[in-house]
């Protein structure tokens, strides 16, 4: 049973189980990029994930935003040398984001999760994009398309896009990891609108900020499979709700049309 | 040899006749496309609609007996030859209704086709089929004069997009009210299915486009809106079927509770239906995806009318804000609450 014994940080004294060592990673003094990554219990992924970060970009930090975690996420975290911010109840990623991007000093923030190990050469176009003038640069992954009908989650990215008159984003989304934002879209954003992915990117459209895509990563093949909820999953229950969120702001902001015509109705006409 | 061919021969023979025992009969293979039984002819023959149709026939024959005896000038002859067309036992589809049907078509500037969905529209038992001209330049108003039945409702400005449709709405007292477009001749075979979802207690029938839609990705803005919409509101089954695709019926109950007025913008018609709680169903397809008319306004990416709908779309998205609050029925647990489901161990 000693075998079964679940792996702590404490180096083990016996010889016939080598553990793998920990990437090391540097935080620059004056970081260019910040790497933003909220984790929770997520210590079996998280060394990989870090070790890709660093690699980005030469003048970078690393900010895990460990909330929730029973295992030693923090510890690792920081054992592998990110800056660590510790919350003890669960944020959710959105949440996590926002702190992360409060704390974080670069000029550019990229923003990944901590359950996909995406290699650094596939996050590098997105940082390259903020750095060469772009405000928000999106992944143009959207989810599955070759049917008729399309997951709850893909028709409310698309609609939103097609509202705010941005057909070429087509799926692409700040739901979406990675993304990278300039300090000047997070400072127009704000902070409360950033916990509300849709809602952060449709006031960055409508508030004339350069959205694009920056290049396309297959995150639907590298999310891990989650055990069954029974029903709907919770998740694409809040995306949906946030989208109608983002609706809502679009309507305050642009009236009950969304600035759209209705040409030339003569609605008195009925009465 | 021979004994073979002649074999084939007499399979034919046969073949041909079973094909004949209903192949003659135009009227059989209407009725049972529009889902009657033909063996109850009888019964529907008794319809006060379809009693008051033979009158009108045998008037219209008399008329043209005496026609023939005064040498009537040639227009008023194939006015007549016209009407006795219309007429003709089993060129009508003589489903019985127990409540009463009207048709309401929207016209602008569409001369050529209106005459051809009126014509499919008497087919059908309606009590009364309004025809609402919205800014028609072209003549449509006397296009239609050798129809008598026709309620016309002329508006010599334009109206704008749908609004002819609640004025038309507006007009009616029938119990169901089926909506076509004057540019869209559909059979009457293909719009009877509307009345008869509204007559088997739905409250809103659509179009269900559902066959004629391509993948998502080659979807427009208009669908995905549509999808959207019913999404919002639980209705992912309708996938785009939607009040702003023609032909569709509504109920007497449905045009109470929305009123009349909420037609101007369909989808937030469409969206009220939902939220009320009527019944909505898509219980037939019509192509109109591929019939309808090319405008310069209804085509390429930043076409108007697409910016039009997705308008309407915001609009009913608005509407039922107001009542339901902006996340509607979708999830107020915190995004902390939802990670300790998603991760917690």
């Amino acid at each position: 049973m000693i075998r079964r014994r679940k792996r702590g940080l404490v180096p083990s004294t016996r010889k016939s189980a080598p553990r793998r060592r920990l990437p090391k990673i540097v935080n620059h003094p004056n970081p260019l990029v910040s790497i933003i990554i909220p984790a929770m219990n997520e210590r079996t992924r998280l060394p990989a994930v870090l070790r890709e970060a660093g690699r980005v970009h030469p003048c970078s930090e690393t900010i895990v935003v460990a909330n929730g975690s029973t295992d030693s996420t923090a510890e690792i975290a920081a054992a592998i040398g990110a800056k660590v911010l510790r919350y003890a109840e669960p944020l959710g990623h959105d949440v996590g984001r926002r702190i992360g991007a409060e704390a974080a000093r670069g000029e550019v923030l990229l923003f990944i999760d901590a359950d996909m190990i995406i290699p650094a050469a596939r996050l590098r176009p997105f940082v390259n994009a903020v750095l060469s003038g772009m405000d928000v640069a999106l992944n143009g992954y959207s989810g599955p398309v070759n049917r008729t009908d399309a997951h709850p989650v893909v028709i409310a990215k698309h609609t939103l896009n097609a509202w705010l008159a941005r057909p070429d984003l087509q799926g692409g989304s700040l739901t979406a990891v990675p993304h990278a934002l300039s300090r000047r879209a997070v400072l127009a954003i704000g902070s409360k609108s950033l916990e509300v992915p849709p809602l952060a990117h449709t006031v960055a459209i409508v508030k004339g900020l350069d959205v694009r895509i920056a290049d396309m990563v297959d995150v639907g093949r590298m999310n891990p499979v989650r055990k069954p909820f029974g029903g709907q999953d919770p998740l694409t229950s809040l995306v949906v709700g946030d989208h109608l969120e983002a609706i809502h702001w679009l309507i305050q902001e642009r009236g009950q049309r969304g600035g759209y015509r209705d040409l030339g109705r003569l609605r008195s006409k009925v009465r | 040899m021979r004994m073979r061919m002649r074999m084939r021969k007499m399979r034919m023979i046969t073949r041909r006749k079973k094909t004949r025992k209903y192949g003659n009969s135009g009227r059989h293979r209407r009725r049972q496309l529009a889902g009657i039984n033909p063996a109850r002819s009888r019964s529907a023959r008794n319809h006060p609609s379809v009693r008051r149709r033979t009158r009108q026939h045998n008037d219209i024959k008399d008329s043209s007996m005496r026609g023939a005896g005064s040498s009537s000038p040639p227009e008023l002859e194939s006015l007549v030859l016209k009407g006795e067309r219309e007429a003709q036992p089993g060129n009508y589809i003589p489903l019985s209704f127990m409540g009463t049907a009207a048709a309401v078509v929207i016209a602008s500037n569409e001369r050529a086709t209106l005459n051809s969905v009126v014509e499919e529209l008497i087919r059908l038992p309606l009590q009364e089929i309004i025809v609402v001209l919205n800014g028609c330049s072209d003549g449509s108003f006397s296009a239609l004069e050798h129809h008598p039945r026709l309620i016309k409702l002329s508006f010599p400005e334009r109206l704008g997009h749908d609004v002819g449709r609640a004025l038309g709405a507006a007009m009616t007292t029938c119990d169901s009210v089926l909506f076509v477009d004057g540019d869209l001749p559909v059979a009457a075979e293909d719009l009877a299915p509307f009345l008869l979802a509204i007559e088997q207690g739905s409250d809103v029938a659509l179009n269900d486009i559902t066959p004629f839609l391509p993948s998502f990705m080659k979807q427009d803005a208009v669908t995905y809106s549509k999808m959207f919409l019913n999404m919002t509101l639980g209705r992912r089954d309708l996938l785009a079927n939607s009040l702003t695709a023609v032909p569709h019926a509504l109920s007497r109950k449905a045009l109470n509770t929305l009123g009349h007025i909420s037609l101007i913008v369909p989808p937030k018609a469409h969206a009220l239906a939902l939220l009320h709680g009527l019944t909505v169903t898509a219980p037939h397809s019509v192509n109109v995806v591929k019939k309808n008319r090319i405008r310069s306004t209804n085509t390429g990416p930043t076409n108007a009318v697409a910016g039009l709908i997705k308008g309407d779309h915001i609009e009913a998205l608005a509407e039922v804000m107001k009542a339901c609050g902006t996340r509607l029925n979708f999830t107020r647990l915190t995004r902390g609450e939802l990670a300790k489901v998603r991760n917690g161990r």
